[in-house]
């Protein structure tokens, strides 16, 4: 068994694979697979584009995701009295959570001050959570 | 009772105190008495956690809705098991389990280990202390199951869809999994503290990390099927942050329990093991800080609360522990050998932490990326699932090739011809396996098709070592239980290999199709012929309102299925039942989801076919049997246990 003799050539390799990693995830990040989360009243601000917005669904909900014109809502700030974004979703049935009053996540398009969504995340209950504090 | 609650956390909170501080001053002086004293509270820390563990317990299950904790997680209708259940379903009681398994983990390695290691255990006893510390001042001071109020006449219940027995399992799984993490922490940071810095720890902690990452990877698969069998969109996985809150330190756990056998076997990496150690404690309870902070956005429902804060302090101060640890010692860590060849064992078993930790640092990073961004940019991003994707084919594949390589190689070096002579039958074995997928029509998918040639490399590995050494030994069942780590080792290769084999074809081979039928109709999707025949009203059901939509199936598979949405009396939210047919035959699942229109007859099916998802299912079952396999207690590796520890203890 050889003795050790100190030889930093290990560590270089590992800090260059680190650094070469490093570099790689923060390239890949930052050049555009991610999607700025946003709140309605953060809107106003936003360029067009892919965004994901969050925030508390508001009522009426009319329509369809499986219809040209498409399922049509709302949706403002979670727990405030803000603006209410207007939301046209087409695509997969929304979860059986969705609902008026229910913090969501809808991913998709903004533009002209509207969302052209195609995807909603609902809260999943992964905790025991009490009716009388729902927080899906 | 509440009282007697609160009075038993105040006990154990001043135990755990005095397990700390009379636990550095004796160990750091030499003194043995005091020593003794401090190991002796901590032991009485978990007794008074069981006295408060026990009332919750009992509040729970006579409905004392007295209790604030009783009456927010569980009502006089909840069955008795759900109500159980409740004790770590909500955040209070969640905490105290915490507290509950350190302490009596603690006490195990404690008394097992006591004669042994009484050097190293006179310092893990003010480590566990320091932690114990935290989460008895948590419970004490911040996040109390025994607040009191004037009991209502029932409580809120428990969310229909949480009562499961997947979600009475995943939970107690996950957090026997985190907490688990703690111990061969606390036995690093007393190698370092003692200055005994040499492989005992390691030696003493194995099985408590093999069996902290058993829960925890078990825990994961038990959340993965829930999510696919309850939740009703098809998946099992979503990238979530509270879901990687778990993978991260799994997968931190699992390079350690490969390079913990490079330093056993050779003296190297001892600092790369403490780093591991050390980032697989500080990513369990970063998952909680995750958890319960509400710093990122997650689909998951937890109620956000003050302990956030907290739990970042504890993280914080942890891991400067832990840095500050490692580099005072640093002088003590370095290796006994170096690494020879970048063709040898030690060299793929490093590849393997490089590319585990990789991963691990991908999803923390993927996790972070929104409060970065924030911090950065003033806008949060969120990294979506093509990321986490790409960086589970870029790290998971090379891993997996990995698992097949690295057992056959040599140690110290190996040559390409010696490698290549070695690793011939595997190599023929995933050949044939790749040309057979691409003539039946794998080769769709390219990272489908890597995934299946790498696991059929891989099982041809384990098949030639299995067959070598039964060759030797004479006997399959003499060979395993002969070194039960090793083969163990193997058994979990295995479901590793069917894991990925089953996310590889219930992915990258799904078919999917959303049909839309009125009652009489029909369709085809992948060999499956559906008959819409119509709703079927839930009837005199007090406790739930719906219909589903009854579909008969012919073709591949005929009979019946049921699929709709059910509204749960008193909890004015709907579930949507899937309805799924597991075909054994094709190892494929059939998967419909309802889509009911408001005022039309017309059905929104949307239909997937999954093959080999089952295999995931069946990958937890092999997954634990290698893990135990490994646990299982061996007359002969404890006489040399015995020997290895006895001279240095001495």
């Amino acid at each position: 068994m050889a003795r050790s003799t100190r030889s930093p050539a290990r560590l270089i390799i590992a800090l260059a694979v680190a650094g070469v990693l490093a570099v790689f995830l923060i390239y890949t990040a930052l050049a555009g697979a991610s999607t700025p989360d946003v709140i309605p009243s953060a809107l106003v601000h936003q360029k067009p584009g892919r965004i994901a917005l969050v925030g508390t669904v508001v009522g009426p909900i009319t329509g369809g995701s499986h219809t040209a014109a498409g399922l049509r809502f709302g949706v403002r700030d979670i727990g405030k009295k803000g603006p209410v974004v207007k939301v046209v979703y087409h695509g997969d049935s929304p979860p059986p959570l969705f609902a008026v009053g229910r913090n969501v996540v809808v991913n998709g398009t903004y533009l002209g001050g509207r969302i052209q969504g195609n995807g909603i995340l609902t809260k999943c209950p992964s905790k025991y959570t009490a009716t009388t504090s729902k927080s899906y | 009772m509440a009282e007697l609650g609160r009075a038993a956390l105040v006990v154990s909170f001043g135990l755990a105190v005095y397990a700390l501080l009379a636990g550095v001053y004796s160990a750091h002086h030499g003194r043995r008495r005091l020593s003794d004293s401090a190991r002796n509270a901590l032991l009485a820390c978990f007794a008074s956690t069981v006295v408060a563990s026990a009332t919750l317990v009992q509040a729970l299950v006579r409905h004392d809705f007295s209790f604030v904790y009783v009456a927010s997680h569980t009502n006089r209708t909840l069955p008795t098991v759900y109500a159980l259940s409740a004790f770590w379903g909500g955040q209070e009681g969640s905490l105290l389990m915490w507290l509950l398994i350190l302490t009596g983990y603690a006490t195990l390695a404690i008394l097992l280990n006591r004669k042994l290691l009484r050097d190293l255990v006179a310092w893990v006893v003010p480590v566990i202390g320091g932690i114990a510390t935290f989460f008895s001042f948590v419970l004490v001071f911040v996040a109390s199951p025994f607040d009191t109020q004037t009991a209502p006449l029932d409580g809120a219940g428990l969310t229909p869809s949480l009562q499961n027995p997947y979600m009475v399992a995943h939970p107690p799984m996950l957090y026997l999994g985190y907490v688990g993490l703690s111990i061969p922490f606390a036995f690093a940071s007393a190698a370092m503290l003692s200055g005994r810095t040499d492989e005992r720890w390691i030696v003493v902690t194995r099985r408590w990390t093999i069996a902290a990452w058993t829960f925890l990877g078990f825990g994961q698969l038990l959340g993965a099927h829930w999510a696919y069998v309850e939740v009703g969109w098809g998946g099992y996985y979503a990238w979530d942050p509270v879901e990687n809150a778990a993978l991260m330190p799994w997968l931190a756990a699992t390079a350690f329990l490969h390079s913990v056998m490079i330093q056993e076997r050779k003296g190297m990496l001892k600092v790369w093991n403490m780093i591991l150690v050390a980032l697989a404690f500080e990513l369990s309870v970063f998952g909680t800080f995750l958890t319960r902070s509400g710093v990122v956005n997650s689909i998951h429902s937890f109620a956000k609360s003050s302990i956030g804060g907290w739990f970042l302090a504890f993280v914080v101060i942890s891991s400067v522990f832990a840095v500050s640890l490692i580099l005072w010692r640093l002088p003590l860590l370095k290796a006994k050998t170096k690494l020879e060849s970048a063709l040898s064992r030690e060299a793929a078993f490093l590849y393997n932490n490089l590319l585990l930790v990789a991963l691990c640092l991908a999803v923390l990073w993927g996790v972070l990326f929104p409060i970065v961004t924030q911090l950065v940019k003033g806008e949060s991003r969120t990294m979506g699932r093509p990321y986490y994707d790409f960086f589970l084919r870029a790290f998971g594949l090379p891993l997996l090739l990995l698992m097949g390589i690295g057992p056959l190689i040599a140690w110290r070096k190996t040559s390409v011809r010696s490698l290549m002579r070695t690793l011939a039958w595997p190599i023929v074995a995933s050949a044939v396996a790749g040309v057979i997928l691409v003539f039946i029509g794998a080769g769709s998918s390219s990272p489908g098709l890597i995934a299946y040639t790498f696991s059929a490399f891989v099982l041809g590995t384990i098949g030639v070592e299995l067959v070598k050494g039964t060759r030797a030994t004479g006997s399959l069942f003499l060979l395993i239980s002969r070194n039960r780590r090793r083969y163990g080792g193997y058994i979990v290769h295995a479901a590793v290999v069917l894991f990925a084999i089953g996310i590889a074809g219930s992915s990258a081979y799904q078919t999917t199709r959303e049909i839309h039928l009125r009652p009489g109709q029909t369709a085809e999707v992948a060999g499956y012929r559906l008959a819409y025949q119509g709703l079927d009203p839930i009837r005199n059901d007090p406790n739930r309102t719906g219909a589903y939509a009854v579909l008969d199936v012919s073709g591949r598979w005929h009979g019946t299925l049921r699929t709709g949405d059910v509204t749960y009396t008193g909890f004015q939210e709907t579930d949507r039942d899937v309805g799924i047919k597991t075909d054994w035959l094709r190892a494929q699942d059939l998967y419909v989801i309802a889509d009911f229109q408001k005022g039309t007859p017309v059905v929104f099916f949307k239909v997937l076919v999954k093959p080999l998802v089952n295999l995931i299912w069946i990958a937890g079952i092999v997954f634990v049997l290698g893990s135990l396999v490994a646990l299982w207690p061996d007359a002969r590796e404890q006489r040399r246990l015995a020997t290895r520890l006895a001279p240095a203890s001495a």
